[in-house]
C-alpha cells in the first residue's frame, strides 16, 4: 500500500466517522411515531446558514487550489 | 487485493451514512398531520445525511489533492470534476433547504391554527412533491459524480398524497 493510499484512507475515515453516531440517533428518533409528534420546529429545520458556511469554505479551498495549479 | 480492501472500507462508510434514510418506519398510515410530520422529518434526515456526505466528500477530494505521487494533470482533472460537482449540487441543495424550511414553517403554522388547515395541507403537499423531486435530482447528481453508491440513498415518500 502506497503512502498516498494510506493518506486517502485516513482522510476518508476521519471525514465519515462522525456520521455514525448521528445515524444511530436519527434511527432511534424516527422509529418511534410518538417521539415524532413531540419534535419541535427546530428539529425539523435544515440549517441554510450551516450549509452556506460549508459551501463557502469548499469554494474558497477550490479557488486556492485553482490558483496553486495555475488553472483559469 | 489491497484495492479491494480499500473499496470495502469506503463502501462500508457510505452504507453507514445511508442508514437513517433507509428506515422506512416513518412512512406509515396515519392522519394528515402525522403523515406530513413523518414526510418532512424523513426529508430532513435525508437532506442532512446527503449534505454531510457531500461536504465530507468535497473535503476529502480537496485533501487528497495533496497526496504524494499525483501528477499536475491528475490534480487538475480531479479539481475540475469537483468544481463541476459543486456547481451542479449547490443550486439543488439551496432549493431543497429553502423549500423544506418553508414547508416546515407552514406545517407548524397550520398545527397552531394560524393558517387554514385544509389550505395549508394542500400547500404542504405541493411542497412535499417538489421536495421529493429535488431530492431525487440531488441523489442522481451525487450518484453521477460517484459521491454515493447507486441506490445507497432512498428518497422516502408517500408522494405528498393526502
Amino acid at each position: 500500500m502506497t503512502p498516498a493510499m494510506i493518506q486517502l484512507i485516513i482522510t476518508l475515515v476521519s471525514a465519515l466517522a462522525p456520521l455514525v453516531p448521528e445515524a444511530i440517533v436519527a434511527i432511534s428518533k424516527i422509529s418511534s411515531p410518538e417521539e415524532l409528534e413531540k419534535l419541535l420546529p427546530a428539529d425539523f429545520r435544515v440549517s441554510l446558514e450551516d450549509y452556506e458556511k460549508a459551501n463557502e469554505t469548499i469554494r474558497a479551498a477550490i479557488a486556492k487550489k485553482k490558483a496553486e495549479l495555475g488553472m483559469p | 487485493m489491497r484495492r479491494y480492501k480499500l473499496l470495502v472500507i469506503v463502501a462500508a462508510f457510505f452504507c453507514m451514512a445511508a442508514m437513517p434514510v433507509r428506515c422506512q418506519n416513518c412512512v406509515t398510515q396515519g392522519n394528515a398531520t402525522t403523515r406530513i410530520r413523518q414526510e418532512l422529518y424523513a426529508q430532513k434526515l435525508l437532506v442532512d445525511s446527503l449534505e454531510k456526505v457531500y461536504v465530507n466528500y468535497c473535503n476529502s477530494v480537496l485533501g487528497g489533492l495533496n497526496a504524494l505521487g499525483k501528477t499536475e494533470e491528475q490534480k487538475k482533472a480531479e479539481l475540475a470534476k469537483l468544481i463541476a460537482l459543486v456547481d451542479r449540487v449547490d443550486p439543488i441543495m439551496r432549493r431543497i433547504i429553502t423549500t423544506h424550511n418553508a414547508a416546515t414553517t407552514l406545517m407548524f403554522a397550520a398545527e397552531q391554527g394560524l393558517v387554514d388547515k385544509s389550505q395549508g395541507t394542500v400547500q404542504i403537499n405541493a411542497y412535499i412533491v417538489l421536495l421529493v423531486q429535488l431530492s431525487k435530482d440531488l441523489v442522481a447528481a451525487l450518484e453521477e459524480y460517484g459521491v454515493i453508491a447507486p441506490n445507497a440513498f432512498v428518497v422516502p415518500t408517500t408522494g405528498g398524497t393526502p
